[in-house]
């Protein structure tokens, strides 16, 4: 009786923590450590559900590991969208941003949530842009959660 | 020995948890708050994305709080009654919805298409026994019937054969009632408030479930040129079978004009019928990217 007590409070106290750590990986990041011999530069998109009305979209680049500010940091461009069963609702594209000598540039889109009967996902897509001296570094990276 | 073994299993628990929340609070920190050192490339829609906080609660918590879990059961038992019949046993399921939509601006798809606000979906989900969609061919037509996207789900693998773009998927449950139900589960949790009605639509007495989304603030929304200050959506059902007759949304902006910016009609299902093999050949058709 003991033993299946334990073995029951180990299943409980594992799954709550693997649904813990699972629920809040919502979001997608790549990193390029020692970028220019000075920083960590950090692309990152993430998409959440406010409410039932709408939902947002991000989209992020910085450095870190040290915050430094560089020569150029934010994307070539950036979209977001919602697609219902694979179909494309709405496609929201942004134009690209830069800011010079700063250390992180970002942005949130708000849309609205539609009616779907099957498959209902929000996006954000992009490249983002880091430039320091003669390093340049432009990754593509794109995130998708059911909405 | 036993008591040990408790205690090191509370410790793993915990030191789960706190990973789960520490890693938790860093997500929100770096990307879902509004970060006052930030540099928002819109701080017009920066201001937007903070707005839509939940409704205060007022003294009649309680009350109110019963009421809505009533409501909420309602909405689950009624739905279910008629969801269930539908996703009941493997083979074909076939849905078409008319969606009617008012936006003040539209988008185009990647290939430079107008997306159209109304159109007509079309949908072959091939179920398995748990009622799971393993396989999807999924039309996007114009209300004239003419093909705006096609997209198909076969191999845990989404395609859009229009613009040419894969992802890897899973098989899912689809939502006979457009997600109703499931927004009204989650509408304590958003701090969105459920009310009941009859009500008559075409002459016919229905069940009427609003929920209903008041911001703190004013907010922007993409496509619309006023910021928005409430919002609902409206499922409008048969009594007796639990089937969804007009599903609506509903925003009300800032200037007081209360928009339906989207209303679904002519819900129709269709079971153990097989798609046309001109249709089922899409499901072999592959995407380049």
């Amino acid at each position: 009786m003991r033993r299946l007590k334990f073995w029951l409070g180990a299943g409980l106290a594992i799954a709550l923590g693997i649904y813990t750590v699972r629920s809040v990986l919502a979001y997608a990041t790549t990193s390029y450590p020692n970028f220019a011999g000075v920083t960590t530069a950090v692309a990152l998109k993430d998409v959440w559900v406010v409410s039932d009305t709408s939902w947002n979209a991000h989209v992020k680049s910085y450095t870190t590991n040290p915050v430094r500010n560089i020569g150029t940091i934010g994307w070539t461009w950036w979209t977001f969208r919602d697609t219902c069963n694979g179909n494309i609702i709405d496609n929201w594209v942004k134009p690209g941003y830069a800011r010079y000598g700063a250390s992180e540039a970002w942005d949130t889109g708000v849309d609205d949530r539609d009616y779907c009967n099957g498959s209902y996902r929000g996006w954000s897509l992009g490249t983002h842009d880091f430039k320091e001296g003669d390093s340049i570094w432009r990754p593509y990276l794109s995130t998708d959660e059911g909405i | 020995m036993y008591k040990r073994k408790m205690m090191l299993l509370i410790e793993i628990g915990a030191v789960l948890l706190l990973i789960g929340l520490v890693t938790g609070n860093a997500t929100a920190g770096s990307a879902k708050s509004a970060n006052p050192r930030g540099s928002p490339a819109n701080a017009a829609q920066q201001a937007a994305v903070d707005a839509p906080v939940p409704v205060s609660v007022s003294p009649g918590r309680s009350e109110a709080t019963d009421d809505q879990e009533t409501i909420r059961q309602a909405i689950q038992t009624l739905v279910a009654q008629w969801s269930d019949t539908v996703l009941q046993g493997s083979g074909w399921l076939h849905m078409v919805t008319h969606h009617m939509r008012d936006k003040d601006r539209g988008s185009s798809l990647p290939n430079g298409q107008a997306i159209p606000l109304n159109y007509i979906s079309e949908t072959w989900y091939r179920l398995d026994d748990q009622g799971q969609a393993v396989e999807v061919i999924a039309f996007m037509r114009s209300e004239d019937g003419e093909p705006v996207q096609i997209s198909t789900f076969r191999g845990n693998i989404w395609r859009n054969l229009t613009v040419g773009e894969k992802w890897a998927g899973e098989p899912f449950m689809p939502r006979p009632d457009l997600g109703f139900s499931a927004d009204a589960a989650q509408a304590h949790g958003w701090g969105s408030t459920l009310s009941q009605q009859t009500t008559t639509l075409a002459g016919q007495t229905v069940l009427r479930f609003t929920l209903r989304d008041a911001f703190g603030s004013p907010a922007l929304i993409e496509g619309y040129a006023q910021p928005v200050v409430s919002a609902e959506r409206r499922g409008y059902f048969d009594p007796h079978s639990g089937v969804p007759l007009l599903l609506e949304r509903i925003l009300v902006t800032a200037d007081g004009r209360e928009r339906v910016v989207e209303r679904v009609d002519q819900i129709t299902v269709q079971q153990g019928v097989e798609p046309p093999s001109d249709v089922l050949a899409l499901l072999q058709q592959e995407v380049t990217k």
